[in-house]
Formats: C-alpha cells, structure tokens, sequence
C-alpha cells in the first residue's frame, strides 16, 4: 500500500493548500473572534498528516522489495464498478426526467445483472416487484413526493 | 423512577417500532457485509418520519440486534456478521460442525441477552449521574471534550492512526464548507451556489456508509471472494442440557459486566470485548483445552459481552454527545437528522425522550430474547438470501433515502459521489467512521472554540483555565498515545 499513500499523501496535500488559499481570502479579526483561526487550525493539520502519510509510503514502498498485489480493481471487476457507478449516476440524471416507475427497474435489473443474476425472468419479476414495493413504501407511507413518470 | 415507568408504557405501546429494530438489526447481523451502522443508514429515510422517541428506541433496538444476529452467521457459516462476533467464531463453528449449531445459537441468545440487559441497566443508572457532572461544562470544557471527541477519531481507524486523523480531519474540512457560524460568511464554496448549504449528513452517511458497501461487496463477488460458504442445515437438539448449562451462568454475568465497562471506554466496541471475556472465560476454566473445540462457555463469554458493550456505548453518546464507537457515531449523525441533539441537556429539556430510550432498550432484550429463541429454526433460510436481489435492493433503497431528505437529485448525486470516496477510504485502510465523527464533532468544536474566544475577549489561556478541560486534553493525549503504542505493537508483529 506504499505507492497508493504517496499518491493519497499529495491529493490530500493539494487539496490542503487550495483551502489554504481559500481561507486566506476570508474577512479579517472581527470583534476578537477571527474566522480564519479555526479552519487554518484544520487546513495545516491535515496538510502536515499528508505530509506524514506521503513519507510513510515512500518509506514502505523502498522497504518492501516484492511487489504487493493491486491495490485498486482491475479488469473485469473494474468494469462492472464502473458500470455499477454509471448507473446511479445515470439514475441521477434520468429519474426527474423520465420518473421513477420507469427508471428504476432498469436500475435494478442492471444492479441484478452485475451481482451475477442472469435468468431474464427472474430479473424482469424481481426488479418490477421490489421497484413497485419500494415505491409502495416511500410513496404510500411516508408521502415522498417521488418523481412521475412521462407516462403519466 | 415515574419518569422511566412513563418510558416503558410508551415503550410497550410503540412495541411495533422496537420489534422493527430489532428484527432488522439481526437480519443486518447475520449477513456478512452488513453492519449495525449500514442498518442505522438504511433505516434512515424511515426514521425521518416518525416522533424522535419512536425513532431512537427503533435505533436502539438495531443496535443490539445487529450485535446478537452477528453470532448467527458466526455459528452457522463460520463467518462473523459483525466483528464484534468474530470471537464467537472459534467455539461456535466447531459445535455446528459437530451438529449441534441449535445448542449454540440458544447459547449465544441467552448470553446476548443477559449481556444486554446488564448494559441497560448500566445505562439507565449511570447516564444520568453523568449529564448532572456534564451540565456544569462551560464552552472551554465543551471545547476540550470535542477535542477528545475527535482524537477517538484516530483510534476507531482500521489500519494507521494517520489515516484515522486524515479521514478524520476531511470530516472536519467538509463540514467546515458553506457559511461561517460565527460571522455568516461565505466560506471554501469556490462559486457554487449549492455549497452554501455545506454538506448534508444523510447523503454522505448513505454514501460513505452504505453505497461503498455495495460497491465492496460487488469487487468481492466478482473477485470470487464472496462464493457462499456451505452452511450447517443440521441444528441438533437446542437446549443444553442441565450438566451442559452448569457453570455457565457466571461466565455470562463475568463477561455482561466486562463487556460494559469496556462498552462505556470511547474507541472500544464489541470485538475487543469479546476478545477479551474469550479469553478470561478460558483462563478461568477447569477445561481451557476444550476451548476451541466447541466449548459452551466460549459462545456465551463473547456474545454477553458484546452485548453488554452497547448500553455502555450509548452513555458518552446520550449524556456528552460523543460516539463511543462506529454504531454510535452512526447514530449520533441519525439523532441530528431527526433533532435530536445528544448532552447533558437532553436530560434536562427532552427527559421523556431519555426515560423513553432507557425503558426501550430494556425491553428490546426481551424482544431480542424472543426473536432469538424464535428464529434459531429459520436462521439457517436468512443465510440463503441471494446476494444479487439484496444488494440491488440496498442500492435503490440508498438512492431514494438520499432523495427522501429533501426532495432533491442533487443529494442523491451527492450520496454516489460519496459512496465512491467511502469506498476508496474503506479499500486503502482509512476510517469512514472517523469522517463522520469529523463532520459532526468539527462545527461544534469550532462553535464552543468561539463562545469561549468571545467570552474571554479572545484570551485563548481560557482554554486551559479548568481542570475539568484540562483533564479531557490529558485524556486526548492518552487516546492517542494509546493508538500509537497499539500501532507500534502490531507494526512489531506484522515484521515478526
């Protein structure tokens, strides 16, 4: 995990020093009380501790010599968590739009697919069931206001 | 004590709430992957819609079920639900191995509950002695409470404590976006509108929460990590018999009691508990040998414990406003959202609400009792559940949770956007539920930061004027040096 701290380390620093920069642009002492004060407390903390983690990578990284396995996802599996995060997104931007009856089986038939479901019934039964039943519980009982639909 | 009677009538005429909690706290429990906190999240939208008192005993109530339903799987699969149940592992499998899997599971029922009924008991005794000593804190204790508040940050962390301070200190800049208290400016929005709102806590609960579990749990799958252990049908006879249940009883009430002094210790929690009562159980033993191989005592140690660790952990939470461990700082967020404000001064303004959680959690025991000894049967059927309907299932129920709140998409966006950072947090060793403390405990430690800068004309010495703010930065500086000794320990072993 050495090399993937590095990189934690300067995201995490650079973010640091954009809010530092921020900060900087805030109104001055007011009153005894300086709204600056506490925020750079934070800011510079977390800097430091990316400082510290960054250091602590490299340190591990030049450590151990045999090379540790991935740390992040790979191929097939990086795919279907792609897939997986598009299609919330994708529900995001589709649910006021085309509203709920409509989007959100598809979101589960997809979701379904992804965790291994491949009989088309069962998928087609599953994803209307749960998506009436969820509809059912959030409009139904507790008056959620979900988005209609074009068909209606 | 008429306040408390008045809390158990209320109780029993929201027992519908309670059997809820509980019942998806086991459900939660039982499947590997699942947590009490997912649990609290999952139940959120739910709990936005029902009185405060409805909600907290509701919460409660899956807290301790989702720490006793951890032992079902445990037992059955040899896979804890939860880890404050991994100890239960080490006796518990290999009694279901030999066909006896019925004899554990009463075991472990009767133990949780005796545990939770121990810690309940705690809590409703202890609590309120402490917020009396809590009502007297000033903004300078307030600070340097919040202050030891965040540094159990570091210590509830997964893998460093300098992940733990990080993820704890994003928590804190996150929370830090929209506009100052203090003065109302504007402040880290970089131009966009909808930052001036900051950052609402359901989506990023649900995000960091639950949605990165369900991204976890897919890489699992698809890695081949998930594959479905085969489990024991075969329960046996369920009640042990008399010569099996001598000598039990001790262990159980020993380890209830240890579990609840190490419940009410912030940055703890059922695993080290468990850990420990396990082992006290086996150095007490006449038969330590027999420890590992399916040894009753060994159930019922971890499992009194663990339980007894959640009254124990509600205490700093309801009377100081600080989570003890991950559930609890779940549940503080959930106990915002609903408006519920946790301190010393929920025992003196919303007193029907404290007697309400008190007798609540008493009688969630005896629901767990019921629900326990009722579903050692059907256990076997909740292990069957297809992970490809549950987890399209949280999804949905996560975006529309998100959406619930507020009738909005742009929180919905915001809970995907979090669930990708929680998972990533959660895939390289940093600590969401130190995020969340961050989140929580920064505008307040920042808000007493400033009450006690203005009441003092800005002299920051003020901070350090009372012993009891004193004793809380002593405290601050313990828990940290705790986690780096604990640390340094187990880089020491990792090399060995």
């Amino acid at each position: 995990m050495g090399r993937i701290d590095i990189v934690y380390g300067f995201v995490l620093g650079a973010l640091s020093l954009l809010f530092f920069v921020e900060t900087l642009s805030a109104p001055a002492s007011r009153g005894g009380i300086n709204p600056r004060t506490f925020p750079l407390i934070v800011i510079l903390s977390l800097f430091g501790l990316s400082v510290v983690l960054g250091i602590q990578g490299l340190l591990r990284s030049l450590r151990d010599r045999n090379p540790l396995p991935p740390t992040l996802p790979r191929g097939k599996t990086a795919g279907k968590l792609a897939v997986l995060t598009a299609a919330g997104a994708g529900y995001t931007l589709i649910l006021e739009p085309v509203g709920y009856i409509l989007a959100t089986p598809v979101l589960i038939a997809v979701a379904m697919i992804l965790f291994g479901e491949r009989r088309p019934i069962r998928i087609a039964i599953l994803s209307l069931t749960a998506s009436a039943a969820l509809y059912f519980l959030f409009r139904g009982v507790f008056r959620v206001p979900l988005p209609r639909s074009i068909l209606w | 004590m008429p306040g408390l009677l008045e809390g158990f009538v209320y109780a029993f005429s929201h027992l519908h709430f309670l059997a809820i909690g509980v019942v998806g706290g086991i459900l939660v429990g039982v499947i590997p992957g699942l947590s009490g906190s997912t649990g609290i999240i999952l139940m959120l939208p739910f709990l936005l819609y029902v009185e405060p008192s409805a909600a907290l005993i509701m919460m409660s109530g899956l807290f301790c079920g989702s720490m006793y339903g951890g032992s079902i799987s445990a037992i059955l699969i040899s896979t804890p639900g939860t880890p404050s149940a991994a100890a239960t592992v080490l006796d518990g499998y290999p009694l279901a191995k030999k066909g006896q899997a019925g004899k554990a599971l009463w075991v472990a029922t009767i133990a949780s509950t005796a545990g939770g009924m121990v810690s309940a008991l705690c809590l409703i005794f202890l609590a309120p002695q402490l917020a009396r000593i809590a009502l007297k804190f000033g903004p300078a204790e307030y600070f340097a409470l919040m202050i030891f508040g965040l540094t159990i940050m570091a210590s509830v962390s997964a893998s460093s404590i300098t992940k733990g301070l990080i993820s704890g200190f994003f928590g804190i800049l996150l929370s830090l976006v929209g506009i100052d208290p203090t003065l109302g400016t504007e402040r880290f929005t970089f131009g966009v509108v909808r930052l001036l709102t900051g950052f609402s806590m359901m989506p990023v609960l649900i995000g960091v929460f639950a949605l990165s579990e369900v991204l976890l749990q897919l890489e699992l799958l698809s890695d081949g990590k998930l594959a479905r252990i085969p489990h024991t049908d075969t329960l046996g006879s369920i009640v042990p018999t008399k010569k099996e249940r001598k000598g039990l009883w001790k262990v159980i009430l020993g380890s209830s009691i240890l579990g609840t002094i190490i419940g009410i210790i912030p940055a703890t929690g059922g695993a080290i508990a468990s850990f420990m009562a396990y082992n006290e159980a086996r150095r007490f033993s006449k038969e330590p040998e027999t420890f590992g191989t399916g040894n009753l005592a060994g159930i019922a140690a971890p499992e009194a414990a663990n339980n007894g660790t959640t009254g124990g952990a509600m205490v700093p939470l309801i009377t100081l406003g600080i989570p003890g461990d991950v559930v609890t700082a779940v549940m503080l967020g959930a106990l915002l959202l609903i408006g519920v404000q946790p301190g010393p001064l929920l025992f003196s303004q919303t007193p029907h609400i404290v007697n309400n959680l008190f007798a609540g959690f008493l009688v969630a025991q005896f629901l767990i009792l019921g629900f326990g000894l009722l579903s050692i049967r059907v256990s076997p059927l909740i292990l069957k559940a297809p992970l490809a309907v549950l987890f399209p299932l949280i999804l949905c129920l996560c975006l529309l949770g998100a959406f619930s709140l507020g009738n909005s998409m742009y929180d919905v966006g915001l809970a995907i956007i979090f669930g990708a950072i929680g998972y990533l947090m959660k895939k390289h060793g940093f600590s969401a539920a130190s995020l969340i403390l961050g989140l929580i405990l920064g505008p307040i430690a920042e808000r007493e930061l400033s009450r006690a800068l203005i009441l003092s004309h800005g002299n920051w010495l003020t901070l350090v004027k009372s012993p009891i703010a004193v004793g809380f930065y002593v405290l601050a500086l313990a828990s940290v040096g705790y986690s780096l000794a604990g640390s340094g320990k187990a880089g020491k072993a990792n090399k060995a």
